[in-house]
């Protein structure tokens, strides 16, 4: 009473608190739509990368398998121990190690590789991406290379006596989870219509044949990030993908019109050097020529680097 | 009047016409930036109209565009923005000069001060050119 006298707003305390609440609650707001705004491009940016090779944003690829990576990290190494010996306790250990040695003998002179087989039976596999080869591919991004060092990491530790078998055990595990994880991710994401058990590969076969799509399907985001011309922004690139679709109707305009505008006489005259009614060749304006003229395009078969991995 | 070259006259048309159908049949929204990146592609085409003596009708051609584009651009936006494309009188000959002039004298007709705008434009560019 004795503030409100003194003219005190004593209220001025919670109005405050009440002003940082809301300014809080906006924040975390404003926090939530940028994750669910970059959740959305992402998406569209996928959905949209097969189809039309737009420029992948290179760093919301990678920021969000390095994410994926470092929360599964944190996941398996620091929390999850527990799980991963209750699993080790449970008996898939020794398929798990099977699987290992299974994966030692890729590459090797006179063994079938999984991704032979995938391609002898790849009549029934559609790819809506053309995949790159792992040798073509300039350099791989940071998912690609931690996932290496997981996947295979079971022929270096074959090949060092000393590595306890506890420690390999749980590398396979781990790495068979990144590898899981990842592989819902990019199929959910990619609608990629690669179906291992559709194709009749055996379960112990399959983890071989996803690392090496999921690390060419990384290697290919590099390829196409190298050779695209467009920009990042995904507003710019539809714009750019309207802008060449109506080019591509202009041009069928253009066709038309000088299909139209030919008579079969004026035709013969024109084949005719000698004929005095042989019309002055006209030029088209560089315009209506494709920007992208001088970019070459990949050329490769899948099937074959699917057989040369 | 100058003998239109290689008639160019003839193409440029067709061109124009042709992006003009592209526009009015996309299926999709065509929108303003939409538009005006299609202006720019079509920068090479002005130039080389100019080059061939070909007098293009400016207003003419803002307002196919316009109609084109279910008139979400006005045809006054759209004329600027050709202007905008069209080469630096600087670099041109004295006969490519005449008909540059020729071409942006009907804008220039129907809104007033356009030539000022961009000879000032022009002026900059051959300065930054130098």
């Amino acid at each position: 009473m004795l503030r409100f006298l003194r003219g005190e707003p004593h209220s001025v305390v919670n109005v405050n608190d009440m002003e940082q609440n809301k300014a809080q609650q906006h924040h975390h707001e404003q926090q939530h739509d940028a994750a669910l705004r970059d959740d959305l491009t992402w998406t569209q940016y996928i959905t949209n990368l097969a189809a039309n090779k737009l420029a992948p944003p290179k760093s919301q690829t990678s920021k969000v398998l390095e994410d994926f990576l470092s929360r599964l990290s944190e996941e398996l190494y620091e929390k999850g121990e527990g799980r991963i010996r209750e699993r080790l306790g449970g008996g898939d250990g020794a398929s798990d190690k099977d699987r290992a040695f299974q994966s030692s003998d890729v590459g090797k002179e006179g063994s079938v590789s999984p991704i032979g087989l995938a391609a002898a039976n790849a009549d029934t596999m559609t790819l809506e991406q053309p995949l790159v080869g792992q040798q073509e591919a300039p350099q791989l991004t940071m998912a690609t290379a931690k996932m290496e060092s997981f996947s295979f990491s079971g022929n270096q530790d074959l090949a060092r006596p000393t590595s306890s078998v506890q420690q390999l055990h749980q590398e396979i595990i781990a790495g068979n989870r990144w590898i899981d994880v990842l592989w819902q991710f990019i199929a959910a994401h990619q609608k990629r219509l690669v179906d291992p058990e559709r194709l009749g590969i055996e379960p112990s076969e399959r983890m071989d044949i996803q690392v090496e799509l999921i690390r060419q399907i990384a290697a290919s985001y590099d390829k196409l990030g190298m050779l695209t011309r467009l920009p990042d922004s995904l507003s710019e690139a539809r714009e750019l993908k309207v802008v060449d679709d109506i080019r591509t109707m202009a041009l069928v305009y253009v066709t038309r019109s000088l299909m139209d505008v030919a008579s079969p006489s004026e035709i013969a005259d024109d084949n005719d050097e000698t004929s005095p009614k042989k019309r002055q060749s006209i030029e088209f304006p560089r315009s209506v020529i494709s920007p992208y003229e001088g970019i070459q395009p990949i050329e490769f078969d899948p099937m074959e680097l699917l057989v040369n991995v | 009047m100058f003998r239109v070259l290689n008639r160019y006259d003839e193409v440029f048309q067709i061109e124009m016409d042709g992006w003009c159908f592209g526009v009015t049949n996309y299926p999709g929204e065509v929108s303003a930036q939409v538009v005006h990146r299609i202006i720019r592609l079509l920068a090479s085409s002005f130039q080389t109209a100019i080059e061939h003596n070909v007098v293009f009708d400016i207003l003419d051609l803002a307002s196919k565009f316009s109609v084109a584009a279910r008139c979400l651009v006005h045809e006054q936006e759209i004329a600027y923005s050709i202007i905008a494309q069209l080469p630096n009188p600087a670099n041109l000959h004295e006969d490519q000069q005449c008909v540059l002039g020729m071409v942006i004298d009907k804008v220039e007709q129907r809104y007033p001060g356009v030539l000022e705008t961009f000879y000032k434009r022009w002026q900059i560019g051959a300065r930054e050119a130098a």
